[in-house]
């Protein structure tokens, strides 16, 4: 099968489940279903893009809280005191998110020795400081206006269903699209031996920054989609740790690298999310913090690639490495 | 921001970012030596610090004891809790990058347990006069961070004793300059790890004490404090216990600079900044161990 | 051009060590040159130093008689220098395939280049093969190949033989000799003296930093200075 062929099925395929999960809404499933699925495709499309920069490149970062947060809460901002229309704020959080990631990059990627550790931290100083500086400065939260519904026959809530979709069928054609190409490549090459692939003529600086600012703009638009979802726009709510946290453990446990993983892992633990706790917020997270614990020490290479590895054993060397 | 401050104020604000700052040194101590030798950026040090404060509360309100006598539970208990993180990182060969995700799944895991046991409630637990002050002059002087203060620098001098004149100090410094070849030493990795991450732990169940006699606290305190101490550890040094101390100094005299120029709400921005600077111009540190 | 490449008076201390002591230089277009030096004479320092892993604290190094000193390693890279490492480093979870596709600039212009390659470090049947599944000899010749599929006008190779089978270190001496008949420059760094006799033009001797001889390999390994520089001091 040509790479030409490759592709056009890959987009076919991907159309087609869109347009599917598309007029779900309107086949009448309910509320509490498109409110689900809308969550899955935020942790989904926050799952992918954290794979992105960390799966592909190596570049452990804890930062997606700060940029949902900032996303959210630019989203929220240029909405209430700027009156900007909603769907106008999401390309502009995207922006600030990019740009927040730029600046960190330019000073974080530069460095010779130890870059994926001082990366590392960098991004966890950066989650606890932003929550902590909005917290203190916009403790109220910010409460935006009513997107109108301007067709009769979608709602509010199909609206954001359909950008969630949206973002996340996005978000997941860039991971494909980045994974088999020689972008993809570069960061794979920086991930396995950054001095080498430097050695070979690779810009890792130039590199690093394109995931990066990719990464965190797709954050920042989830972040305005959720901002817009949910209305009130509270510090404490955009700004809580599950953001930075469950990506890593959805990424790890689909497959860490790869672009189904964060896909599986992201449906996976979003579903059993539902179903174990409900709503039960603490102990959700004492569940999936020892579950991150359990899966980096059991299984660090995630289900996917077990599958993968077990199907090998089985049939040698399939055409190319999805 | 139109008027000048009094030189009575920024000799207070120097004074107050001393204590303060020494008291970040001490909080950063266990972290810095967990970092510094074992490789393990431990993320947990943050939450186990608020259930020490926890545990200085109830002994408080349910004892009537004075906040010290809480350290006769939280001092042994946190030991063993170190030495069983420890006989788990050296069982699973966690490296420095895993150790960061494994413990921030802990801190989750920790925090919240903290929240369901105590639920979000603020605890504001009665210190007596460790919460008091006295004026030198017109400068007020805080009783409880200045009792930090000199507990910071009594640990600092006893680590340097340790360092320079034990076995153990011995070992420490062979360990934290080159694993493997300590070990042609004679330097037993294993124990001389456990003895760290239990001794860690006891400083962060100090640095908790003192958070339950400074502030009213909730599970999520812990927060606060992740920027400054990050970038106290890496300021003054991975592994330098003085280090941390005069790098805890210099960061809480430019916070409460800070403060008094612009807003306290932003404080917290300042450590982050100053990692950003250390980051681009010397990674290393203030000192080298 | 007289010179490809053109060291002017290189130096480089670390800490209070001078690893590489005011060494000059010149290697002309089409010759295979031999480093070599006992351990510790700085024989890597120097090769980091031309590909820009660190930067000269003196001295400058030309390209093309073009100043690289100072530049980056990724941008040398794309000027024409392409070096390897002593402990092979190759992209361990990519496969042969995808470890020379790194070295290009774009997926489109890779299948004829690749074949051609793996024809010629003999590695064809193992495309698909994950790099950390290949040996040791092989994944040297894996970096050899991943650095030659750049078409550098010079190449430099750190220790290639070392580690590795006999058999091997015979095929690596012929793919060496190849690029030289297909107009490359070559620079190695080697323990192993009877390649060094064999595909080397000139040698240049190191010792504790400095340049201390330089020339064909029997006159350098007649000279007097070689001789107790390695029998040791």
């Amino acid at each position: 099968m040509t790479a030409a062929r490759h592709t056009l099925y890959t987009v076919l395929s991907i159309i087609i489940v869109t347009l599917i999960l598309l007029i779900l809404p309107y086949l009448g499933i309910s509320a509490f279903m498109i409110s689900f699925l809308l969550s899955v495709y935020i942790w989904v499309t926050l799952a992918v893009s954290w794979n992105i920069l960390s799966g592909y490149t190596g570049y452990f970062s804890f930062g997606h809280t700060a940029f949902f947060g900032s996303g959210a809460f630019a989203s929220a901002v240029t909405d209430y005191y700027f009156n900007v229309p909603y769907f106008m704020t999401i390309p502009i959080a995207g922006a600030v998110t990019a740009g927040m990631a730029a600046g960190l990059g330019i000073v974080t990627f530069r460095l010779r020795r130890l870059r994926g550790q001082f990366f590392a931290l960098t991004t966890v100083v950066l989650t606890f400081v932003s929550s902590i500086v909005v917290i203190n400065n916009w403790g109220d939260g910010i409460v935006m206006h009513s997107v109108k519904a301007f067709w009769p026959f979608i709602s509010i809530p199909h609206i954001f269903y359909t950008l969630a979709l949206l973002l996340c069928v996005a978000s997941i054609s860039i991971s494909i699209a980045v994974y088999r190409s020689k972008l993809g490549l570069n960061f794979f090459a920086i991930r396995d031996d950054e001095e080498a692939a430097e050695a070979i003529g690779i810009n890792s600086f130039k590199n690093k920054m394109i995931a990066f600012c990719i990464s965190s703009m797709l954050v920042g638009f989830a972040g305005a989609v959720f901002a817009g979802w949910v209305k009130y726009v509270w510090p404490e709510t955009v700004f809580n740790l599950n953001y930075s946290l469950f990506p890593i453990l959805m990424t790890i446990l689909g497959g860490m690298g790869t672009w189904v993983g964060p896909i599986l892992g992201g449906v996976i633990l979003t579903t059993i999310f539902q179903i174990v706790a409900g709503g039960e917020a603490i102990l959700n997270n004492i569940i999936l913090g020892s579950l991150l614990v359990v899966v980096m020490i059991l299984l660090p290479q995630g289900i996917y690639n077990l599958a993968l590895t077990g199907y090998r054993r089985i049939r040698p060397l399939s055409r190319q490495t999805p | 921001m139109s008027w000048m401050p009094s030189t009575t104020a920024i000799m207070q604000s120097l004074l107050t970012g001393t204590l303060i700052g020494g008291y970040y040194g001490l909080f950063a101590l266990g972290f810095t030596l967990s970092w510094g030798i074992l490789d393990i950026i431990n993320m947990s040090y943050f939450p186990f610090a608020v259930l020490a404060a926890y545990i200085t509360y109830t002994t408080i309100t349910i004892l009537g004891f004075d906040p010290f006598f809480s350290l006769i539970f939280s001092i042994p208990s946190f030991f063993i809790m170190g030495v069983l993180m420890q006989i788990f990182f050296n069982r699973f060969k966690i490296d420095i990058f895993r150790s960061l995700i494994i413990t921030f799944a802990l801190f989750i895991v920790v925090e919240n347990t903290l929240s369901y046991i105590w639920t979000a409630d603020v605890r504001r637990a009665p210190v007596g006069f460790l919460g008091g002050s006295f004026f030198i002059d017109t400068i007020y002087i805080p009783i409880g961070e200045l009792i930090a203060f000199f507990v910071g620098i009594l640990i600092v001098l006893g680590n340097l004793i340790i360092l320079r004149r034990t076995k153990l100090g011995l070992a420490l410094r062979a360990v934290a300059e080159n694993r493997e070849a300590s070990a042609m030493w004679g330097v037993n990795y294993s124990r001389t790890a456990l003895i760290v991450g239990g001794l860690s732990m006891c400083y962060v169940a100090i640095a908790g004490m003192f958070i339950a006699v400074f502030y009213p606290f909730t599970p999520t305190q812990g927060h606060v404090f992740i920027g400054r101490i990050f970038a106290v550890t890496i300021f003054g040094g991975l592994g330098s216990v003085t280090g941390a101390f005069i790098a805890g100094i210099i960061l809480g005299v430019a916070e409460s600079v800070a403060a008094i120029l612009f807003s306290p709400s932003w404080s917290p921005l300042v450590a982050f900044l100053l990692l950003m600077v250390i980051l681009v111009v010397k990674p290393t540190g203030l000192t080298q161990r | 051009m007289m010179s490809l490449l053109k060291l002017s008076n290189v130096s480089k201390s670390f800490g209070g060590l001078k690893a590489v002591n005011n060494v000059s230089m010149e290697i002309p277009p089409n010759v295979i040159v031999g480093l070599i030096g006992p351990n510790g004479s700085g024989k890597t320092t120097l090769v980091n130093l031309i590909t820009g892993f660190y930067r000269p604290d003196a001295g400058d190094i030309f390209f093309k008689d073009e100043k690289i000193t100072g530049l980056k390693p990724y941008h040398i890279a794309n000027k024409g220098i392409v070096r390897t490492f002593q402990l092979t480093r190759v992209f361990k979870q990519l496969t042969v395939m995808q470890n020379l596709m790194t070295a290009l600039n774009s997926h489109e212009d890779f299948q004829g280049k690749v074949s051609e390659i793996l024809d010629m470090i003999g590695l064809q049947g193992k495309a698909n093969t994950v790099a950390q599944n290949l040996s040791y000899g092989e994944q040297k010749l894996l970096e050899i190949g991943r650095a030659l599929i750049k078409n550098p006008q010079m190449l430099i190779l750190d220790e290639p033989t070392s580690g590795i089978s006999p058999t091997i270190v015979n095929k690596l001496s012929e793919v060496i000799i190849e690029l030289k008949r297909l107009g490359k420059t070559i620079m190695i760094i080697e323990h192993n003296l009877r390649v060094i006799s064999n595909v080397c033009d000139t040698v240049v001797v190191l010792n504790h930093g400095v340049k201390i001889a330089e020339g064909t390999f029997s006159e350098i390994s007649t000279d007097q200075r070689v001789i107790s520089a390695y029998i040791g001091e």
